[in-house]
């Protein structure tokens, strides 16, 4: 059936079915549960290697883990196609990670370089958090959008009670830990 | 003078199933072909005739992967097919609006 151009209800009704439609898949998109879960257990895993290794070289976890979770991320997504005839996109989150491993670290070394010590320690948390609330935003994601609400006052509290790799380490543990659970809250496609 | 987006409109997008498969192709990498006729409740000899008018315009990508003894359709909208829907969804709306803007007076 051909739509008449002309036809102000049928415009009107094709419009809102078109927008309908795309919302719908922008919230399938944002069902992202497993990469939300595997990004929470990384960054507790990483607040492990921070104690160990120093903060200067999350950098060098982060590439490694960030590939593994992009890849299992994958397999995942194409089990779930398989079942229900949808695949989810990654390229645009994958992309975003990237970036933002690559802008946190950024942050730090500026903050060293500059001899500012909270640029240093709390710049690449917060970093995360604006990505993740972006993130959360985009996919209608409500848990995670409240996780990063309650990252910027849980971060404040432990610039007060810690600092150096200490520091890095328990706003990674305590991000992880949030995101983890805002993956919980997370739908998973259906 | 401003062409009436009437001008706008591609007849190959502007039919409401071949909306509705761009529509629930855009966000996502790929949908299979279940999935399509499931959502947009149509027959597969319907279904199949719209996606054979969307590929040969270039605004989807069919592909048959061989699943046990049978085959897999998936569909992916292109880059060609993203541009249409958002230039079909502008191009409603300003019909809409100039609709709207005559019953204002």
């Amino acid at each position: 059936m051909d739509v008449d151009p002309v036809d102000p209800v049928m415009d009107r009704l094709l419009l809102v079915e078109l927008q309908a439609r795309v919302e719908g898949n922008r919230r399938r998109a944002g069902a992202l549960r497993f990469p939300l879960a595997a990004i929470g257990v990384a960054n507790v895993l990483a607040a492990g290697w921070c104690l160990l290794a120093g903060r200067d070289h999350l950098l060098g976890f982060y590439a490694p883990v960030l590939a593994v979770v992009v890849l299992a991320s994958r397999h995942h997504f194409r089990r779930l196609a398989q079942r229900h005839g949808v695949l989810l996109p990654i390229r645009a989150w994958v992309l975003a990670a990237c970036g933002l491993a690559v802008a946190s670290a950024a942050v730090s070394r500026l903050g060293a370089a500059l001899g500012a010590t909270v640029l240093e320690e709390v710049g690449p948390s917060l970093v995360w958090v604006l990505g993740y609330h972006v993130l959360g935003w985009w996919g209608h994601n409500r848990a995670l959008v409240a996780a990063t609400v309650v990252m910027l006052p849980s971060t404040a509290v432990l610039a007060t009670l810690a600092s150096g790799d200490g520091l890095v380490a328990a706003q990674l543990a305590v991000n992880g830990l949030l995101v983890g659970v805002a993956a919980l809250s997370t739908a998973e496609l259906t | 003078m401003t062409p009436h987006p009437i001008h706008r409109l591609d007849n190959a997008v502007h039919q409401r199933v071949r909306l509705g498969i761009l529509a629930a192709c855009i966000g996502v990498a790929k949908v299979d072909f279940s999935y399509l006729k499931t959502t947009l409740g149509l027959t597969d000899g319907n279904l199949g005739q719209h996606l054979e008018t969307l590929e040969s315009a270039g605004l989807i990508a069919v592909e048959r992967v061989p699943q046990g003894r049978r085959q897999r359709t998936w569909i992916r909208v292109t880059a060609r097919g993203r541009q249409a829907l958002r230039q079909e969804i502008a191009a409603l709306r300003e019909l809409i609006d100039g609709i709207d803007g005559i019953g204002d007076g």
